[in-house]
C-alpha cells in the first residue's frame, strides 16, 4: 500500500510537470524525482484527520485506471495517463477535482520553488 | 523539581508562570512578567530558529515553520485552508507583518456585546504605543512596486482610496522580506529578563495540581531521544493561537464555551495578467491595501512569486503556464471578507484539532462582490485578464463579464485560504458567549488564563497582529495588577 501510494504520487507529478510546467534552462530544472519527494513529504506533513483519508483516495485514483486501461495508473503512459488526470480535474464531483487540484498545486508549487532556489544558487 | 531546561537532564520543571505558545501574545506576556521579575518560561511547540534560517515566503519556511508544512484545513463548503506558525515565535515568524490598530468601532462594538471591560481607544492607547516601539513601524523607502501602483491607480479610477499599512519591519529599502518578528524583539528581551524557553516542547494537557497547574509535555528536540516532561506552575497562559488553544483547553477537560466560535477571514484571491511588467523577484508581500469599498470586505496585494503565483493559478490550468511564462506581467491580490463561523474540537487518540467553518449564503455573496469589485478596479487598471480562485471559471477580460461570476459564489468551486483565526475563547463579562473574562482568565478557573487570538470577541477586519500585541500587554498588566 505504501509503495502504491509513492508510486501513484509519483506518476502524478511525473505527468503534471510534463504538461504543465514551463521550459526552463536543463542546468537549473528541478529534477521530477525532487518534486516528487517535495510532495509525498508534504503529504506526510498533513494532520492525521487529512493524511489518511487522502492517501486511501490516492489508490482508488490508481485503480480507477484498471476500468478504463486494463493497469493501475501508474504502470500506464504518460499518454494514458493525462486523460484521467484530465477527467478527474473536470469531475462534477468536488473529491475528484480538489484531489487533482491539491497535486496540482504542491507539484507546480515544489517545481517552481525549486527553479527559483536553483535560479538563485547560480 | 528543577528550574534547568531538559537539555540539561531534567525531565520535572517548575515556574511560577507558565506560557504555552510564543506567538505575538506567548510572548508579550513573557516578556511583560519576566520584565517584572516574574519566574517564566516559554513553552513552544516547533523549534527555536532565528528569522534568517531561510527565505521568506520559500518552500524551507513553509516546512521548517508552518504547521503541518501548511497544509491545513477548516472543513466545510468550501473548505478553508488556513496557515499557522509553529516555531517560535509563532505566526510573526510567517506572516506578512502588516500592521493595524483596532479599529475603533470594532472595539466599541466588542464592548457592548460582549461586556468587555477596559476596552475603549483610550485604554488600549498605551499598550499599542508600548508594542509599536518595542518592534517599530516603518513603511517603504524605494519605488511603489508595480503590483502595488495597479492597484493604487485602480482604486483611484473607482474613487477608492489605496492605503500602504505600516509593516513591522526595518526601516530599510525593500523591507518587504524582513520583519521584526517576535525572535528579533521580543524573545531576546525576555530572555534578558530571565525568561526561560523551552521549544520543541508540545504540552498534551495541563491539570490542576496542588494549587497550582501541572503541565504534561512531549519534549522532542532535534537529534535528540522524545520524551515526557512535566512542568509545575502556579499560573498558566495558553497562547498558542485560535486552533491549538481550545484544542489544549478541551483535551485537558476545560470546556465551558471553548471553541464554539472561531472566526475567520475568509479570503478569496485572484491574479491579474497586464501587458507591462508589474513584478520582480524581490517584491514580497506589499503593504497596499484598500479599504473603503464596502463595509463588508477589502483588497490588498498578495505574495506573487512564481510559486505562488502558479498555486493562484491551480483553477485556470489552461492558462496557468503562460501566465507563468510571462509572470513579470501577473501579479496575486485578495478580496478578504468576515463571515461564518466555526468550531474547534480535540479528537481523542490522533490529539489533533477538528476545526469546522460554515460560511452562509450571505457570506458566498459578499464574497461574490468582493471579486466583483477586485476584478473591476483591476480591469481599470489595465489588466489584460483576471484569474479568481474559482474551479471552472472563465477568465475576466472586460467589465461586462464581472455580470458572470456567480451570486452567490458556487460553494463547491471556490477556494479559499485564510492565515486570520480568532474569537475561539472570547472574552467578556458577557458569560453567556464568553469562555474568559475581561482580563483572559478562564471563567470561573483562577489562575488560568488565554492571550491570544482567541479571546477576540470577533474578527477585527484588518491584520490582528497589533490587537492581540496590545491586549496581552494589556492583559499581562492586569494579572501584575498594574493596569
Amino acid at each position: 500500500m505504501i509503495h502504491a501510494h509513492r508510486d501513484t504520487v509519483s506518476a502524478i507529478t511525473y505527468s503534471l510537470i510534463r504538461e504543465e510546467c514551463i521550459e526552463s534552462d536543463p542546468s537549473v530544472s528541478p529534477s521530477n524525482n525532487a518534486v516528487t519527494r517535495f510532495v509525498l513529504e508534504q503529504c506526510d506533513r498533513m494532520p492525521v484527520l487529512l493524511r489518511l483519508p487522502m492517501k486511501l483516495l490516492t489508490l482508488v485514483f490508481d485503480a480507477r485506471a484498471i476500468m478504463t486501461s486494463g493497469r493501475l495508473f501508474h504502470r500506464l503512459p504518460h499518454q494514458q495517463r493525462w486523460p484521467q488526470i484530465e477527467r478527474w480535474r473536470e469531475s462534477r464531483l468536488a473529491i475528484c477535482s480538489n484531489f487533482i487540484r491539491f497535486h496540482r498545486g504542491l507539484v507546480l508549487y515544489g517545481w517552481y520553488a525549486m527553479l527559483e532556489e536553483r535560479q538563485g544558487e547560480q | 523539581m528543577s528550574n534547568e531546561l531538559p537539555d540539561r537532564g531534567s525531565d520535572r520543571l517548575r515556574a511560577q508562570i507558565a506560557i504555552i505558545g510564543s506567538g505575538p501574545g506567548g510572548a508579550i506576556t513573557a516578556n511583560e512578567l519576566a520584565k517584572r521579575g516574574r519566574d517564566v518560561i516559554l513553552i513552544e511547540e516547533g523549534p527555536d530558529l532565528s528569522l534568517a534560517s531561510c527565505v521568506p515566503f520559500s518552500r524551507d519556511e513553509m516546512i521548517q515553520k508552518y504547521r503541518n508544512g501548511g497544509v491545513t484545513v477548516a472543513l466545510g463548503t468550501p473548505n478553508v485552508v488556513y496557515v499557522e506558525g509553529r516555531c517560535v515565535g509563532g505566526g510573526s515568524e510567517i506572516n506578512s507583518a502588516i500592521y493595524h490598530r483596532t479599529p475603533t468601532e470594532i472595539l466599541e462594538q466588542w464592548s457592548a456585546e460582549f461586556e468587555v471591560e477596559a476596552l475603549t481607544e483610550a485604554d488600549l492607547r498605551p499598550h499599542f504605543e508600548a508594542c509599536e516601539a518595542d518592534l517599530g513601524l516603518s513603511r517603504r523607502t524605494g519605488a511603489t512596486p508595480g503590483a502595488s501602483q495597479r492597484l493604487r491607480d485602480g482604486a483611484s479610477l473607482r474613487g477608492a482610496t489605496c492605503i500602504e499599512m505600516p509593516r513591522l519591519a526595518p526601516p530599510v529599502p525593500d523591507n518587504g522580506g524582513l520583519r521584526a518578528s517576535m525572535t528579533e524583539t521580543i524573545v531576546p528581551s525576555a530572555r534578558r529578563s530571565g525568561c526561560r524557553v523551552l521549544p520543541d516542547t508540545r504540552v498534551m494537557t495541563l491539570q490542576r495540581h496542588s494549587g497550582g497547574f501541572r503541565l504534561d509535555a512531549d519534549h522532542a528536540p532535534p537529534g535528540g531521544v522524545p520524551r515526557t516532561i512535566r512542568i509545575d506552575a502556579d499560573f498558566v497562559f495558553v497562547c498558542g493561537g485560535a486552533v491549538q488553544t481550545p484544542a489544549l483547553l478541551r483535551r485537558s477537560g476545560f470546556r465551558r464555551r471553548i471553541g464554539d466560535t472561531l472566526k475567520l477571514q475568509p479570503m478569496i484571491k485572484v491574479v491579474a495578467r497586464f501587458d507591462s511588467e508589474v513584478n520582480h523577484p524581490d517584491m514580497w508581500v506589499p503593504a497596499d491595501q484598500v479599504g473603503d469599498v464596502s463595509s463588508r470586505f477589502s483588497f490588498g496585494c498578495s505574495i506573487s512569486t512564481r510559486p505562488h503565483l502558479a498555486m493562484a493559478m491551480s483553477d485556470h490550468p489552461d492558462s496557468a503556464r503562460a501566465t507563468l511564462e510571462d509572470w513579470r506581467r501577473a501579479a496575486v491580490y485578495y478580496a478578504i471578507s468576515w463571515g461564518g463561523s466555526g468550531s474547534v474540537r480535540s479528537l481523542p487518540i490522533v490529539n489533533e484539532p477538528l476545526v469546522r467553518y460554515r460560511l452562509g449564503r450571505e457570506d458566498l455573496c459578499n464574497l461574490s462582490d468582493a471579486v466583483g469589485e477586485l476584478s473591476h478596479l483591476l480591469l481599470e487598471a489595465g489588466a489584460k485578464e483576471v484569474f479568481p480562485t474559482v474551479r471552472g471559471m472563465r477568465a475576466i477580460t472586460r467589465p461586462d463579464d464581472l455580470t458572470d461570476i456567480p451570486r452567490p459564489l458556487p460553494a463547491q468551486r471556490t477556494n479559499l485560504s485564510t492565515v486570520h483565526l480568532s474569537s475561539s475563547c472570547p472574552m467578556g463579562e458577557n458569560r453567556a458567549r464568553c469562555s474568559v473574562d475581561s482580563f483572559g482568565q478562564v471563567h470561573d478557573q483562577r489562575g488560568l488564563y488565554v492571550s491570544d487570538a482567541s479571546i477576540l470577541c470577533g474578527a477585527p477586519g484588518v491584520n490582528p497582529q497589533g490587537t492581540i500585541m496590545a491586549f496581552a500587554r494589556r492583559n499581562a498588566l492586569a494579572f501584575l495588577g498594574e493596569l
